[in-house]
């Protein structure tokens, strides 16, 4: 019966997990190398942009900070299914929802003062998350019907009913583009580094992590939330009513995702199209992982995330190599992001 | 007896230390055994005999040390190369798989086949009657798992390791669930195997039994080896001495506590559970006063467990009947969360799924019950957590760290973590389930003298124990359960474990009467 | 229009061949005690090689052993990394289906040239093929002749996987481990092993499952499986990783399918809310599924 747990052990256990994720993103990174190698005619080039592109300049790189805004979101959604014990498979749909809901409010109250109507949109995003979420809690609560398939297939309908919504309905007849009415200019937030798309939805996206941080860290709910997605057996034990631990996490998580769509309009788009979401859903589950499921983690793993995205994108305007290259990196991150392999191997070394 | 024969195998300084836990099972452990013996190896829960077996069957691997089979070094990584040496193991929980019957479960890993690609179902059967019938070892081959009695399962495995040839059994605590009968059915067989040349490992920490059967006996204490001597040479009272290093066992120094106003009185409670063809519960009826530790023994399956889960609030099966009142008023099926603020704090036997959430923080497993009153302006307050969980660790004397999640500790400051959260509110009830299960001596005591003090406290306490000696040493009256039903009912003077023992096994019962009486004592 | 006309009943059974032999493999998986989310991307990588392979030597054989081959790489790298890395199952399988989209985006692209659908004029396609005298039948012969090889592969290998999950040792070793994976391996079994297989089993049978999408389209479209390996996943576990539960399950998923593709073409309902009614009826099965289960075990009347 040893104790081994002194502090220095804990720093070097830290070090451990932080030089194991740095293993999975460096094998990513080569594989990228690797591939631009063999599908690049002029590799180096290739190379220069993908890594060096979003450093460029400016615009490059604030739009690069902009596309983490709806990562950040559907990361700390996914970090709060996760550290509760529930799974959301379901963020491309709860995105869209929650963009399509934008578009909806902002078109069927234009007159609105600009301020209150974008609060009355990332509201709205914010809820219909939410009962998305919460719709998949309730059944998993009520006849244990699994969440992790009927987040995923109640999101694939719904993008469906959305693109439906987008084509018909709602369609802007006067734009050759295939898009939605837009919302009030009014409604939108403000750019904060023109020329770049970048917009105050950053910094939405940087209140909602510590918020998430407090609520999970520092509330009786969510330690309520971390002690049920720890044992939920544990939970009952200690007096906490589990019950409603299907449905407030997904709630949670989903609202958070579902705010992540509106911001996309009020901050970027100003009206709905195909193929809003683009991934992002999938992306928030790959944040949360990099970022151990904890919220303040979920800022520079986004961050890294989009970094290897946004490469990718200018590698593709200035060289040969396709945007998806980007893809094969991230799933090769997924793959060994939770390989106990990559992890042991530091620990062994550095924890005695 | 033969103590001459030839050695079968040796294992030389072997060492294991769990990963996880950072429990250094074995230290250095030799152990030799020779072909046709019955060999015993002793020791208290924990003592590395189980890890040592596992490393010798390939299910564990030692991070140092030898195996000689025959004379020759040999490597066992696997169940399977294990196999190959002809070694097979009896586990404590069995292997049966449900949905399979009695012979699938038999031959499974090495079926018959008919054209070398599909299995012989009928062989199956055939094999397996011929295997029960030459060694005395009936069972249906065609009955479902599910129907079972636990000695008819143990034959089934028995028979398992038999049908794949294997010529040393080793047999993990095989006779904790069997009724006195079985065991002497079952000894009967190992006796008859001895003469057909198989050689037998048997684990075990019921002395009696040692005695009574093996030839040879090694004795183990917290990883390593004490002694290893013939049988024939031992006493009881030596063997005991080097299982547990002290001259006493336990001994506990108990204050004479005046018992106040009863706290928990059950009535008729009883729990039926459909598929179950008795209760699993049947018309429970006891009464626990202030100041006084009502001990409650049994063998493991005859209602402990489902005791503790119904008294508690976690019972999620069947139906209950009957009343439980605490302090009057009625709770039964009330949820954990009523019970506590009604002043219930419950130690449960499962310590790691139930007990704790081995990913969270000690911290966050320390202030569970207690954080509602933690609460600043809507936040937790953080400080005051600090200075409470600080103060636990200081009591309760545990080693580690307020940011160490739990599963990283040793099995005896999980337990003190449970205890200084669960006993730091001077609770009206306490149930406390298996306190010391698979703890080391140290740990136990240190159990035991803060079970004492909450007694002192005046706090109305159920001890629910599967060890006698245990219920002995801490209860002021003592329960048997046997079958769901309360069986006995004593007062804890002058007691002895074989007479206990006999109500246990569901030998002796009292009469309704009795039990009545003594229930209101 | 009536909705079991004898079209009807041909398109069903095509349509249900992807589900049939997703589910086949995913049942493998399931009773080994695996869930194998991969199955949606494994489908899409075999679709893809499919048509590269098809239109790479000519023939179809080549072109679908070519989808298998790469189906059986990809899926061979998903249960290393599980296994061998010990990585989290779930998440590796989210991998697969990212790598899958992933790969054939970049390979169309640096093979062709092209990103989006990809169709080769003059490439052979899959064709329904009569089965003599049978097709004479009425209805009979509709629902058992008529369509294109690889559906009555697909039978066979139900049939097959009938008979190695319950009368073969492997079968038997493979229930064992998905009924407890800890005591299969003290008793010998090599757990892993088993589970293994399992796996590429089911890249072996999605990889039919998604040959037989692109090559009886003669194309392969970005995201043509749209759900299909997630549905049959739910297959799986509705007919309770039975054959013929999942041969049903195939049946009625299949006929959703061909109603929603009917719809579009005879009504006046959308074809965008008519391609979500797949999912939604999906869920709605689970959750009655589950409500049943949940009452017939409350009452005790469940076999275990």
């Amino acid at each position: 019966m040893s104790n081994t747990d002194t502090r220095a052990n804990q720093l070097r256990n830290g070090l451990a997990t932080f030089l194991g994720i740095m293993t999975a993103v460096a094998a990513s990174l080569g594989v990228a190398v690797a591939l631009i190698f063999i599908l690049s005619k002029d590799p180096s080039r290739s190379l220069y942009y993908y890594f060096a592109g979003p450093f460029m300049n400016k615009f490059l790189f604030f739009n690069m900070i902009e596309s983490s805004i709806p990562i950040i979101f559907s990361g700390l959604g996914i970090a709060v299914a996760f550290r509760s014990g529930v799974t959301n498979l379901g963020g491309e749909g709860q995105i869209f929802a929650g963009a399509m809901v934008a578009v909806l409010l902002g078109v069927w109250f234009p007159e609105l003062p600009g301020f209150l109507g974008a609060v009355v949109i990332l509201v709205g995003g914010l809820t219909v998350g939410a009962l998305i979420g919460s719709l998949s809690g309730f059944l998993r609560m009520k006849w244990n019907v699994s969440d992790l398939l009927t987040t995923y297939l109640i999101s694939m309908g719904l993008v469906q009913v959305i693109n439906y919504l987008i084509l018909g309905p709602f369609r802007d007849p006067s734009k050759i583009r295939i898009q939605s009415l837009s919302i009030p200019k009014s409604y939108m937030l403000p750019r904060i580094a023109t020329p770049s798309y970048l917009h105050a939805g950053l910094y939405i996206a940087i209140a909602a992590v510590l918020v998430v941080h407090v609520l999970m860290k520092h509330t009786h709910t969510g330690y309520h939330l971390r002690v049920t997605g720890s044992n939920r057996q544990f939970a009952r034990y200690g007096g906490i009513n589990i019950k409603p631990f299907y449905v407030l996490p997904l709630a949670i998580s989903g609202g958070l995702i579902g705010l992540g769509g509106a911001v996309q309009i009020v901050g970027r788009f100003q009206s709905g199209f195909l193929d809003l979401t683009a991934g992002l859903g999938w992306a928030g589950i790959g944040v949360a992982l990099i970022a151990r499921r904890n919220p303040l983690g979920v800022l520079p793993a986004a961050l890294f995330y989009v970094y290897l995205q946004s490469g990718a994108r200018v590698a593709m305007m200035n060289s040969d190599v396709t945007y998806e290259i980007a893809a094969i990196v991230t799933s090769v991150i997924f793959y060994l992001i939770t390989a106990e392999v990559t992890f042991a191997f530091f620990r062994r070394r550095l924890v005695k | 007896m033969s103590t001459k024969s030839s050695v079968l195998f040796e294992m030389k300084n072997i060492h294991k230390t769990y990963a996880g836990n950072h429990v250094h099972a074995n230290k250095g452990v030799n152990l030799s055994v020779n072909k046709g013996e019955i060999h015993a190896i002793v020791g208290e829960n924990g003592a590395g005999k189980t890890t040592l077996m596992k490393i010798l069957c390939g299910l564990e691997h030692s991070d140092e040390g030898e195996i000689r089979f025959n004379g020759e070094p040999v490597m066992i990584h696997s169940a399977h190369d294990a196999d190959r040496l002809e070694i097979g193991m009896v586990h404590q929980h069995f292997c049966l798989f449900d949905g399979f019957n009695v012979a699938d479960n038999v031959v499974l890993a090495k079926e018959p086949t008919r054209r070398s690609l599909f299995y012989d179902k009928d062989a199956a059967v055939r094999d397996v009657e011929a295997l029960g019938a030459k060694y005395n070892l009936s069972v249906d081959p065609r009955a479902s798992i599910a129907s079972l009695s636990v000695g008819e399962k143990q034959r089934v495995e028995i028979l398992r390791i038999l049908y794949r040839g294997s010529k040393l059994l080793v047999l993990d605590e095989p006779t904790a669930l069997l009724t006195e009968q079985e065991i002497k059915d079952f000894f009967v067989t190992l006796r008859q195997l001895i003469t057909l040349g198989y050689t037998i490992i048997i684990i075990t920490h019921k002395l009696d039994e040692v005695l009574d059967i093996s030839d040879r006996v090694t004795v183990m204490r917290s990883g390593e080896v004490v002694d290893c001597c013939v049988t024939s040479d031992c006493t009881k009272q030596g063997i005991a001495r080097m299982m547990v290093g002290k001259e006493v066992l336990l001994q506990v120094d108990k204050p004479e506590v005046e018992p106040g106003k009863p706290v928990l009185k059950l009535e008729k409670l009883s729990l039926t559970v459909p598929g179950y063809n008795h209760p699993l519960l049947n018309e429970i009826s006891l009464l626990i006063r202030e100041g006084e530790i009502l001990g409650l023994a049994g063998v493991a399956g005859n209602g402990l467990d489902d005791l503790e889960n119904v008294l508690t609030g976690m019972n999620s099966k069947g139906e209950v009947s009957g009343d439980v009142l605490f302090h009057g008023e009625n709770i039964t099926n009330a949820h954990p969360s009523k019970l506590r603020d009604m002043g219930m704090a419950y130690v449960p036997a499962d310590r790691l799924e139930r007990g704790t959430s081995a990913e969270l923080h000690l911290s966050d497993n320390v202030i569970l019950v207690e954080h509602h009153s933690m609460v600043r302006a809507g936040l937790l307050h953080a400080k005051g957590i600090l200075d409470f969980v600080k103060q636990r660790i200081l009591n309760y004397n545990i080693r580690g760290r307020r940011t160490t999640p739990v599963g990283h500790l040793s099995g005896g400051n999980i337990q003190r973590v449970v205890l200084s959260r669960e006993f730091s509110r001077d609770p009206k009830l306490l149930v406390i389930s298996e306190p010391t299960w698979g703890l080391d001596i140290v740990s136990s005591e240190f159990v035991y003298q803060k079970i004492i003090e909450m007694r002192s406290h005046r706090s109305a306490i159920l001890l629910i124990s599967a060890n006698l000696d245990e219920v002995l040493a801490l209860s002021d009256r003592i329960a048997v359960i046997y079958r769901g039903e309360i069986v006995g009912m004593f007062k804890n003077r002058n007691l002895d474990r074989e007479s206990l023992g006999e109500y246990m096994l569901g030998l002796k019962r009292q009469s309704t009467e009795e039990i009545l009486d003594g229930a209101e004592a | 229009m009536n909705a079991l006309d004898i079209p009807a009943i041909t398109s069903t059974v095509v349509i249900m061949t992807p589900f049939l032999l997703a589910a086949i493999g995913g049942a493998f998986s399931a009773i080994s005690g695996l869930l194998n989310i991969a199955l949606e991307g494994l489908m899409l990588n075999a679709a893809f090689f499919a048509i590269v392979f098809t239109n790479l030597t000519g023939s179809l054989f080549l072109g679908i052993l070519g989808a298998i081959v790469t189906t059986l790489l990809l899926t061979a790298l998903f249960a290393t990394v599980s296994f061998k890395f010990k990585a989290n199952i779930f998440i590796c399988g989210l991998a697969t289906n990212f790598l899958a989209i992933a790969l054939s985006i970049v390979l169309a692209n640096a093979f062709y040239g092209v990103t989006g659908s990809i169709q080769f004029p003059g490439m052979p396609r899959l064709v329904p093929i009569n089965i003599p005298i049978l097709e004479n039948i009425p209805i009979l012969g509709n629902i058992l002749s008529g369509h294109n090889a690889i559906v009555y592969v697909s039978w066979l290998l139900l049939v097959v996987a009938a008979v190695v999950i319950n009368r073969t040792p492997f079968g038997m070793r493979l229930r064992a481990v998905g009924i407890n994976e800890k005591a299969a391996t003290a008793i010998g079994i090599n757990a892993k092993r088993i589970q293994f297989t399992a796996l590429l089993i089911s890249g072996f049978t999605c990889a039919l499952g998604g040959a037989v999408l692109s090559l009886t389209l003669g194309a392969f479209v970005p995201n043509v499986t749209s759900g299909r390996g997630w549905i049959a996943l739910v297959i799986v576990y509705l007919g309770r990783m039975k054959p013929l539960g999942i041969l049903i399950g195939s049946v009625v998923f299949g006929f959703v399918d061909y109603i929603s593709n009917n719809l579009q073409a005879t009504s006046n309902i959308p074809s965008g809310l008519l391609l979500s009614l797949p999912f939604f009826a999906t869920v709605a099965a689970l959750t009655l599924y589950s409500i049943i289960e949940m009452t017939m075990s409350k009452r005790g009347l469940l076999k275990k």
